[in-house]
């Protein structure tokens, strides 16, 4: 390469569950070049430095969300954090925050898991849609789909879970891309399941509590805007409470 | 067959109280929340001198005469209490937090208007009209509370 090559120093929150009792830091010297990620510098360190550093990757193009971790305490994907943006700094890296550390930068995501699971997050048909032929399609004008479609872009990376304060002091918040993707499925002119996820967009631990921090719109790598659905999601709910109040149910 | 061994030892990490110095993002988030313990302070101060209003003998007032023992407490809030340089400071301070308030939160509503400019189009209420609009209705607030002190000095 006829490029100079820089070097930086990189600092990786290590924690090996066979031998260690709790992390500790790693720091490595890494070459890099104008087009050079964090996820690449990893790939150095992995072949070249540390082989048992373990991280989480696949697509390296942020689509898969697998490489979301802590860049110098901001969440991030790594394969979209480039060095040169951090050029003079060190870079510290750390598993994604709020979430329990499995091995060095892998975490146990299955609490984001099970709360999208939780929320129901495919398309529930109406009775009348339901018997619908396999050969006919749903109707969706251009602007049905703008209405859901920027909170659909979400690739379940937790980095929102990560930024999210509510979700480190109460566990169980139903949280940003949950809340995000409930709010996607009930204003999709195709669905008809939102009666079913109300209790979910209802409850403490759903829309309620959230508190308007904003920062997992700010951190979100697709621009989801989690805490925009979430927003309106707190209007969804609260004209629910004004309709029941008016016209209670059985 | 063997039995399979796991060494998984999920490690959490501890929530300390001062989460929230670590990032710029969130001293600002609780600088903006934070207003409120001085809200909480104007609202209790207005409150004591609504009440001490109340307390007051106004049929004696409207009389022409001041029923001495039933305003002085009233008097009190009105000039010393409210004539205090601690309390002036208190009260500019209040007001300073809560225009900080005003333009971070106001900052933040466009988030929850996400409105279609119409039917056929896919073109959304821009930002800057929520704004706008949060301003002037803030803006005639100010006028109506203005007004009112102004027209009952």
């Amino acid at each position: 390469m006829a490029e100079i090559e820089k070097k930086m120093k990189i600092t990786v929150l290590r924690y090996r569950p066979e031998q260690d009792d709790k992390p500790w830091d790693q720091t490595f010297e890494v070459p890099y070049h104008q087009g050079t990620s964090l996820l690449e510098a990893l790939f150095y360190i992995k072949d070249n430095l540390e082989h048992s550093l373990s991280f989480r990757w696949s697509c390296r193009m942020a689509i898969c969300g697998s490489c979301g971790m802590m860049v110098n305490n901001v969440p991030h994907l790594a394969c979209k954090t480039f060095l040169r943006d951090y050029e003079g700094q060190d870079i510290r890296v750390e598993p994604l925050a709020n979430f329990p550390i499995e091995r060095d930068l892998v975490v146990d995501l299955s609490d984001l898991i099970e709360k999208i699971e939780l929320i129901k997050p495919y398309i529930i048909p109406s009775e009348k849609d339901a018997k619908m032929p396999l050969n006919r399609n749903f109707k969706q004008s251009p602007m049905q789909m703008e209405a859901y479609l920027q909170f659909a872009q979400c690739i379940n990376c937790g980095c929102c879970y990560a930024a999210c304060p509510q979700y480190k002091l109460n566990p169980k918040f139903i949280g940003p891309a949950a809340l995000t993707l409930l709010y996607r499925y009930n204003i999709d002119n195709r669905d008809s399941g939102a009666l079913q996820r109300l209790p979910f967009l209802n409850s403490e631990n759903g829309v309620w509590g959230c508190t308007f921090v904003g920062y997992c719109s700010e951190v979100c790598p697709k621009k989801v805007d989690p805490s925009s659905a979430i927003q309106l999601g707190k209007k969804m709910s609260a004209t629910d409470y004004v309709i029941k109040l008016v016209k209670p149910e059985e | 067959m063997a039995q399979a061994t796991s060494f998984r030892k999920p490690y959490h990490r501890e929530v300390t109280a001062t989460w929230w110095t670590k990032n710029p993002f969130y001293v600002h988030y609780m600088l903006r929340e934070g207003t409120a313990v001085l809200a909480l302070f104007a609202t209790l101060e207005i409150i004591l001198g609504v009440f001490l209003f109340a307390m007051c003998n106004l049929n004696a007032v409207a009389a022409g005469t001041v029923d001495e023992t039933t305003t002085a407490a009233y008097m009190w809030w009105a000039t010393d209490f409210l004539g205090n340089p601690v309390v002036i400071a208190l009260n500019i301070v209040t007001l300073g937090a809560q225009l900080f308030h005003m333009v971070t939160w106001f900052n933040l509503m466009p988030k929850a208007v996400r409105v279609f400019l119409n039917k056929n189009s896919t073109e959304r209420l821009p930002d800057i009209a929520t704004k706008l609009a949060l301003y002037a209705a803030a803006l005639g607030g100010f006028i109506v509370v203005l007004g009112a002190a102004w027209l009952t000095k």
